[in-house]
């Protein structure tokens, strides 16, 4: 009986050191993964995938604005950037007749 | 019960038309704007040879010149534009239009002057072209070049009939002389951007509830003197025409006076540059620029003006 218990203690003991020791090495190796990461520079394709998260973000944000005014584009090919849409007609002439107001050549 | 009430009337060159909605009747507005706009092209107009601004075209260089306030004022408002735009925008181009011919009201113009080059003569002003006496209400020339009024001055006269319309308790209307416009109130009015090359069909149009509104073109006031096509924008930094792709510039924004300095240099710069620049010196401003090849180049700032965009 008492040999019994002392081989619970040591196997429960035991038991635990392992456990222990294998969540400080899963621990250290991610440490040592974060501070690899840390002071690795970053690269270029990094830095321009960055850019390219943000400029999406901006030009989605800013063709959001642009698409709220609701407008009508049919004859026209339409570029978006950040400060200028750029409509291209399709057809020669716009089919649009004259408003009753009007701002033209002064 | 609020009323839609309306005049035409021609002036400065061109029709003017204003309409406004209200439910006083006895406001007697069509009058006060009408005598408002006769007496401003009476002093203001460089073709009218018994107006203050010709007697101050004719007046010899440093000496003080007691003008009409009405003159002071906007004289003062065009060199602080001058200014800010390092004289892209010029008010000392009358003598070089009267040089390329344009030395009448452009309906009137039958006879062209023949053009001489005098390239050498030409200075770009400069900060103390002008200097101004603000208790005598006073003026003076540091150079010989004419000052031209025109669009500015037309510009100007609509946001002073908007402040006047404003004054008698008119809170919805609308001012358009000869496409400059200004829009206020609570009701959204649609508007036509005329086609530079299709002057009877609209090449867009816009809805708005206020703001400024002004547009420049190359195509419509110009003429040919042997075989030479000259236009009335000048480049206030080389005294020439500007040789750009724009063709026509609608300018958005809080003042006509402003919309239509900006309209003026768009037609200056290339088109992609006149994006830039706009954004650079007037970021509350907006265009929409026509090219020579029919491309609208329309800034990203036109949302603030716009309630929607039809092309």
């Amino acid at each position: 009986m008492k040999t019994n218990k002392w081989v619970k203690w040591v196997v429960g003991l035991g038991g635990v050191t392992v456990f222990t020791t294998f969540l400080q090495l899963v621990n250290n190796s991610k440490t040592d993964q974060q501070q690899e990461n840390n002071s690795r520079p970053i690269t270029t394709n990094e830095i321009t995938e960055l850019q390219n998260t943000v400029t999406d973000e901006t030009k989605q944000q800013r063709e959001q604005q642009l698409m709220s005014l609701d407008w009508e584009e049919g004859n026209w090919d339409v570029q978006y950037s950040n400060e200028v849409i750029i409509a291209t007609p399709k057809r020669q002439n716009s089919q649009l007749q004259p408003s009753e107001n009007r701002t033209r050549r002064s | 019960m609020d009323e839609k009430q309306s005049i035409t009337f021609n002036g400065m060159g061109t029709t003017i038309k204003v309409e406004v909605i209200s439910s006083n009747q006895s406001l007697n507005w069509e009058k006060h704007i009408q005598t408002w706009f006769t007496t401003f092209e009476s002093i203001c107009s460089r073709f009218r040879h018994d107006s203050e601004l010709t007697r101050l075209n004719q007046a010899p260089v440093s000496n003080v010149i007691v003008i009409h306030p009405i003159l002071y004022d906007i004289l003062q408002v065009a060199f602080q534009y001058a200014i800010q735009t390092e004289f892209y925008f010029n008010p000392f181009v009358g003598s070089i239009l009267k040089n390329i011919g344009y030395a009448q009201p452009f309906q009137k113009q039958k006879v062209l002057h023949e053009y001489q080059e005098n390239e050498n003569v030409y200075r770009i002003p400069s900060s103390k072209s002008l200097s101004f006496f603000p208790k005598l209400k006073a003026v003076m020339k540091h150079t010989n070049e004419e000052i031209d009024l025109g669009g500015i001055g037309k510009g100007w006269s609509v946001d002073k009939a908007y402040q006047l319309l404003k004054e008698l308790g008119i809170n919805n209307g609308l001012i358009d002389a000869g496409g400059d416009m200004f829009i206020w109130g609570d009701s959204s009015k649609r508007i036509g951007v005329a086609n530079p090359f299709a002057e009877n069909e609209d090449i867009a149009q816009f809805v708005i509830f206020s703001g400024a509104v002004a547009t420049s073109n190359i195509l419509y006031r110009s003429w040919n003197i042997r075989g030479q096509t000259f236009h009335h924008i000048i480049n206030g930094r080389t005294g020439k025409n500007p040789k750009s792709d724009v063709v026509q510039a609608t300018v958005f924004a809080d003042h006509v006076s402003q919309a239509e300095v900006i309209a003026k240099i768009l037609c200056m710069l290339p088109s992609h540059e006149g994006i830039q620049w706009i954004k650079k010196h007037f970021p509350k401003s907006a265009c929409i620029i026509v090219n020579k090849h029919g491309q609208l180049l329309i800034s990203s700032s036109i949302s603030r003006y716009i309630e929607r965009l039809v092309i």
